[in-house]
């Protein structure tokens, strides 16, 4: 793992509220640190994570996570499914992501794919933000 | 970057937990990556990571190092190997087996009686048990000749199952070679190995002590392989013979059923004895010691006790173990130095084994062969005296007070229930050597029995059997109760017959019915009845000391008993209504004994005011 002891880095991260590494571990061009991911960004790929992961796949972790990859293989929801599903994302950053505010989720599914669409703010900044995920199966 | 405090991690947690939370604590020490306490950050997916490996590699360091161990492994290889450290073979099943006398009515061989008729190993027997049919065989050949003109196979011991073998050829390019026998409900004691080398056949036994064995001894060891099979290997040319190559291993054995037919006593022939079908049993003795294969718990139980043991027969304990190991599925065993014997016999240990629920004595062979081989394992001085079992006979009179307005059964039906109450006590409390009968809990039993029983009165008298020599010669009778017997005071009931009441025999010379009884004092008084007065003959016919519950009868010669089987029924009041069984004897609650009175309580039923009427039995045995 690259080591963050660079006075650079330091005093970089020592401005931000939130700091995490990508998950694609993608080294800086310059100094060869791992780069990371601050503020907003951090936030918004920790929701994405979340989003993302099924429910029982975090060991020891069954009930983090949202199904909605298996979703992609269901037929058409009806209109009360998709209320349920938004309530469902809702609760899982409510429990799991307390940095974010969610004001509003749109979640459509059309076909085998599925949109959604989130609206949220962070606990430490005012200005709105918007997270677009669209899932689409592949085979 | 701030420093990280190392010593913050605890380094004993092992769950996943409390791995997590261990390493979200390392990472405080630092301020570049803040997000490691949200569940859905790309840290807290490492940190979850490195926690699940940790989580993973502590568990199965954990599982390694409790299989190591005989206490704590789980896994039977495991728990087999662990026990092999300690010499110890686990057990295979063992198939019941039976014994009988076996008459051969009126045999023919080519039209003419034969000198001699043989059963071989394998011979085939059946019997219906439980609805299901099983085979049984004879494990050994045995020739027999006529005793005045009849052909009896004395004491015929049959074993539940059949006759299988396996064949192996030899090589010595094979290291470490093993020959399994391919089955799994094996009874190892009768594994039966020859070795043909260069067409001679020879047969190998199996390996005991490792002083007895030398470079030529043909011998064999067993063990119990990763697979749950059992296997035999030979010895390195030092340590037992080895065989040679190309040598053929032939490997018999009996292969048992699933179920054991442990109790069935009702046998026929499957197969003639030399064209000769007519058969007559006799002297059945029921199918028993039929058990399933040790368990891992049962391997670490033995094992412990047979690596304490040394294969040396020094403590009681000692004894026990090895009395496991040579009669598997033992209903119960007994064991005691000759110190304690009554009367005292130093340089002895006695012996009493129970075989199995449907039988209380080995036969005469068995005997022999537990004797024999703990003699080969006891300490120089010590002989091994293997006896029966005898029964100390529990005589139950019990009366019981029920509200006859909370139930809807007569009182007939009543007594039938408490009787059953009295008899599933017996079964399930009073099975083996070393058992208690403890009063309260049979009346506490019996106030269960219905919910209409209010209460009880249970009295307890004791009875031995003794069996009296009528051969035309003096012999002496002692009987011990193992319990001390009531005897308030030094001449209780000297007028009624003290406590002891014996049933009737016959002396030679004398045409009187006589009885036994006792003083009070401590003396045995024989008596004969004028009507119904006793007419003491003999004052001092023997002794009685109450508090052992020690009889001893003079000699005397016996000409015949009351009984029909020479014997003579001593009854008896203990001291105390809890019973113990000592050395070898069993206690049973005798069926045809039980007294069982109901009593309808009419305080209770409301017929009684102020309890004015009212009868309560005697709580002391007359």
């Amino acid at each position: 793992m690259a080591q963050f002891n660079s006075k650079n880095q330091s005093s970089r991260v020592s401005r931000r509220w939130f700091t995490d590494i990508d998950i694609n571990m993608t080294l800086h061009p310059q100094s060869g640190d791992l780069t990371l991911k601050y503020d907003i960004n951090a936030v918004k790929r920790s929701v994405k994570n979340l989003l993302q992961t099924n429910l029982y796949e975090r060991p020891f972790k069954p009930s983090l996570g949202i199904n909605l990859r298996g979703m992609l293989f269901e037929l058409s929801t009806t209109t009360t499914d998709q209320v349920v599903l938004e309530q469902d994302i809702i609760s899982l950053i409510n429990n799991y992501e307390p940095r974010a505010n969610v004001t509003d989720v749109i979640a459509n599914q059309s076909g085998n794919s599925i949109d959604i669409t989130m609206f949220f703010t962070i606990s430490n900044s005012p200005l709105p933000q918007q997270l677009d995920i669209a899932l689409q199966r592949v085979r | 970057m701030a420093t990280i405090n190392s010593s913050n991690i605890n380094i004993t947690d092992l769950d996943f937990d409390d791995v997590s939370t261990s390493l979200k604590e390392y990472l405080k020490g630092q301020s570049t990556l803040k997000d490691y306490d949200f569940e859905g950050s790309n840290l807290s997916i490492l940190v979850d990571l490195l926690a699940y490996s940790a989580h993973t590699s502590a568990f199965n360091a954990n599982m390694v190092a409790s299989e190591m161990f005989l206490d704590t492994a789980q896994i039977r290889k495991n728990v087999v190997s662990r026990a092999k450290e300690l010499g110890y073979t686990p057990s295979s099943r063992t198939a019941a087996k039976a014994t009988f006398d076996l008459t051969v009515n009126n045999p023919t061989v080519g039209g003419q009686t034969p000198s001699s008729l043989t059963i071989n190993r394998g011979h085939e027997f059946t019997t219906v048990f439980d609805g299901s049919s099983f085979t049984f065989i004879s494990l050994e050949n045995k020739t027999i000749t006529p005793t005045t003109g009849t052909f009896v196979f004395n004491d015929l011991t049959i074993n539940q199952g059949k006759l299988t073998s396996d064949i192996y050829r030899y090589s010595s390019q094979v290291s470490n070679q093993r020959f399994p026998m391919l089955n799994t409900n094996i009874d190892t004691s009768t594994i039966n190995i020859n070795v043909t080398s260069n067409n001679i056949v020879t047969s190998w036994t199996k390996a005991g002590d490792l002083t007895g064995i030398k470079s030529s001894s043909k011998v064999y060891y067993l063990q119990e392989n990763d697979e749950g099979l059992f296997e035999v290997y030979f010895g390195d040319g030092v340590i037992g013979a080895s065989p040679k190559d190309g040598d053929e291993i032939s490997i018999s054995y009996l292969v048992t059923d699933n179920l054991h037919a442990n109790g069935a006593n009702v046998f026929s022939m499957a197969t003639s004895i030399n064209g000769n079908s007519d058969v007559t049993f006799t002297n059945t003795i029921s199918a028993s010691a039929g058990k399933d294969i040790e368990t891992t718990d049962q391997i670490k139980f033995s094992a412990s006790k047979f690596y304490t043991s040394q294969n040396r027969l020094v403590t009681v304990q000692d004894y026990k173990a090895k009395l496991q190991e040579l009669y598997p599925g033992a209903d119960s065993i007994a064991v005691w130095g000759g110190e304690d014997n009554t009367p005292p016999a130093y340089g002895k240990v006695y012996v009493a084994l129970k075989p199995s629920q449907f039988s209380n004595n080995l036969t005469t062979a068995e005997k022999n062969g537990l004797k024999k081989s703990l003699s080969a394992l006891s300490v120089l001085t010590v002989r091994p005296e293997i006896i029966d079992a005898e029964i100390l006979q529990i005589l139950l009179s019990t009366s019981f007070k029920y509200d006859p307005t909370k139930t809807s059964q007569t009182k007939s039906a009543l007594e039938t229930l408490v009787r059953a109450s009295i008899l599933s006590y017996d079964n399930s409390e009073l099975s083996g050597f070393d058992t208690l009968f403890r009063h309260s809990q049979l009346t506490s039993k019996i106030d269960g029995t219905e919910t209409s029983l209010l209460s009880n009165i249970t009295n307890v008298k004791l009875r031995k059997n003794k069996i009296a020599t009528i051969d035309g010669r003096a012999s002496s009778l002692t009987l011990d109760f193992g319990n001390s017997l009531y005897n308030p005071h030094s001449g209780h009931n000297s007028m009624g017959g003290g406590v002891i009441t014996s049933t009737g025999f016959f002396i030679s010379g004398d045409v009187n019915n006589y009885f036994f009884d006792d003083d009070g004092t401590g003396n045995i008084r024989r008596y004969y009845l004028d009507g119904s007065t006793r007419v003491y003959s003999d004052n001092a016919a023997g002794t009685i000391i109450y508090s052992t519950g020690v009889v001893s009868i003079n000699s005397l010669t016996y000409s015949s008993t009351s009984n029909t089987d020479s014997s003579i029924d001593f009854t008896t009041i203990p001291s105390s209504n809890d019973v113990i069984s000592t050395k070898n004897q069993l206690l049973d609650i005798t069926a045809s004994e039980i007294s069982v009175t109901g009593v309808a309580d009419t305080v209770a039923s409301g017929e009684t005011s102020a309890g004015v009427g009212y009868t309560t039995s005697s709580s002391y045995s007359s």
